[in-house]
């Protein structure tokens, strides 16, 4: 476990990369955070990274992160396709006490700090819902059906916030190390279906079973738009390169424009080959 | 005219060659008007209302209508395939260019506009007349054999609008409304344009398409409340391929038809409940079992 890293402010949002040379982590984070600030200037952001490439990352994030902690790995994630599991130590590396999590395939164009109300009251939150391009609330059945056959409860880990110095934020967050550390292990104790590789949202939900906190698991109070996949059908190349078969707008206004939608709530684009697209090269030129 | 009516229904028919829909709005005023009792006004061209006086018995007229609100316009062609059965099929003209104008010509502040195929077997709209909604339409629609439509009748297209059925239309007069009738009319002018936009299948100007597409706008090209449900979850129809093989009171009994496996029909007795019939034909075929209930 790494060092605690003393509060510094009161509330900010957090990102995480565990570098990793296949994906341009760089450039979505820039995307992600440039977003925000455009529509929350005052909002501090860190970012938290695992880091074995050298400082080319460190010094191109430099320009528009307000704080980088630089952490061990915890997990040598060397050679896994998804490099998540270090991702429990924001919980010691962040500078915040209020704390946002989210993920960095994110752009997000909307006024965002009213979340940080969701703490008053909590001492951290996650959301099992989500809503399609058109706004509706997205109905994940199969993959909900999924989670409660294997006894968990379904729960989404691309936006998720904590209290920091907080006990019951603390256990879970002690929990989730442990499970992320062994997580074959617990899979095979407390799942019983053998996986080939680790999930977040499984381990997540395992944390928050295992300390008694699903009622920590809200609906409908965080908004955010996922745009992949559309349709339960993850075979289908129309749902993962959406963005390939659909017209995608920048307006004027600095929103983005789905088909004939206008995405009012953040956007989670899950798609890694889209920040190369000519659709982002547009956002870039007109929001930058 | 008496313009001060509060709520009332409202019907459009303009005869073509082939569809004598001054019978059906005969049948469907009648419906209408025992069922919710409210007055009812027949929007029409000179030519349908005196073929009506000339073809349909008095009684039956001063029953099913209040109102005759003569409105000739020149429709543009808009050709339609109508099926009768699944073994028939003709072209007519759908004279449906000035819905949009209801607006202006429903004498009622509260309007509750249906197609003359709208067949109203319950008192359920009844209650919108109790609600402060500004604009009511179906949203979803369910077939007589409990199906649901096909895709291009639930979003206009793969990652399209969702279409509003403009089948039965209650509104308020006020400027929210004759901002959407407007917009519904400006869609209809740039047709063409709005097909390009919002991707829907081309040909025939469809009101359920420039309906969905003023209501996404007014929305304000999100999902929004601007429009609300009738009070209903589904608008229910019998497609042109469906036959009605008894009328009997005010049971209607169809032979639904199977859409994958068209030689096969189940039969479905439906009652208390209102019902969008969209083969005309099988209606006109029935009207005097329509009329009986009424002798």
């Amino acid at each position: 476990m790494i060092n605690k890293v003393e509060i510094i402010e009161q509330e900010g949002i957090l990102f995480f990369i565990d570098v990793n040379t296949a994906v341009n982590y760089e450039r979505m984070l820039e995307l992600a955070i440039k977003s925000i600030k455009y529509y929350n200037n005052d909002i501090k952001i860190a970012l938290v990274l695992v880091n074995d490439q050298g400082d080319k990352v460190k010094n191109y994030c430099n320009n528009f992160v307000d704080y980088i902690i630089d952490i061990p790995a915890f997990v040598d994630t060397f050679g896994r396709k998804k490099k998540i599991s270090n991702i429990n130590q924001i919980y010691w590396a962040s500078p915040f006490k209020k704390n946002i999590y989210i993920d960095c395939d994110f752009i997000i164009l909307n006024k965002i700090d009213h979340w940080f109300e969701l703490l008053d009251k909590r001492p951290f939150l996650f959301t099992s819902s989500c809503k399609d391009f058109r706004g509706q609330i997205f109905e994940s059945n199969n993959y909900k059906q999924f989670f409660y056959k294997l006894g968990l409860d379904f729960v989404y880990s691309n936006i998720f916030m904590f209290n920091k110095d907080n006990d019951e934020t603390l256990e879970f967050f002690n929990i989730l190390t442990q499970i992320q550390a062994n997580y074959q292990f617990f899979y095979d104790k407390f799942i019983e279906l053998p996986f080939e590789e680790e999930d977040l949202n499984i381990d997540i939900s395992l944390a928050l079973k295992l300390t008694d906190n699903i009622d920590k698991i809200t609906n409908n109070l965080i908004n955010w738009i996922d745009l992949n996949p559309k349709k339960v059908n993850y075979t289908d190349k129309k749902n993962y390169d959406f963005y390939k078969y659909v017209n995608l707008w920048f307006t004027p206004n600095k929103k983005i424009k789905y088909e004939n939608y206008i995405l009012l709530d953040p956007v989670h684009y899950a798609n890694k080959k889209f920040i190369n697209s000519e659709f982002i090269e547009d956002v870039y030129k007109n929001l930058v | 005219m008496n313009n001060d009516n509060d709520k009332g229904i409202c019907l459009f028919a303009y005869n073509n060659e082939k569809i004598d829909y001054c019978k059906i709005a005969t049948i469907c005023g009648m419906l209408a008007k025992t069922n919710l009792n409210l007055p009812v006004a027949l929007v029409s061209d000179e030519g349908t209302v005196s073929w009506l006086q000339e073809t349909v018995d008095k009684k039956y007229i001063e029953r099913a209508f209040d109102y005759f609100i003569v409105e000739n316009v020149v429709h543009e062609s808009n050709k339609r395939i109508h099926h009768d059965s699944p073994w028939f099929e003709f072209v007519a003209e759908f004279k449906n260019s000035n819905k949009h104008d209801i607006y202006n010509l429903s004498p009622f502040k509260k309007t509750l506009l249906i197609d003359s195929d709208y067949f109203i077997l319950s008192n359920n709209l009844e209650k919108i007349f109790d609600t402060d909604f500004n604009l009511a339409m179906f949203e979803q629609a369910k077939t007589v054999r409990n199906d649901y439509p096909g895709l291009r009748e639930i979003w206009l297209s793969d990652n399209g609008i969702k279409m509003w059925w403009s089948t039965v239309i209650y509104f308020t007069k006020n400027p929210l409304t004759k901002m959407f009738f407007e917009l519904w009319n400006h869609v209809k002018d740039n047709y063409d344009y709005y097909q390009f936009l919002y991707k829907f299948p081309k040909g025939l100007y469809r009101t359920d398409f420039a309906v969905s597409i003023a209501t996404h706008i007014l929305n304000g090209r999100v999902t929004g409340d601007i429009v609300n449900n009738l009070p209903q979850n589904f608008m229910y129809f019998s497609k042109q391929e469906d036959d009605i093989f008894n009328v009997n009171d005010q049971t209607i009994f169809f032979l639904a038809n199977d859409v994958r496996e068209n030689w096969k029909d189940i039969p479905v007795n439906w009652h208390d409940q209102d019902v969008h019939i969209m083969n005309k034909q099988a209606i006109l075929r029935h009207y005097n079992n329509f009329l009986e209930f009424y002798d």
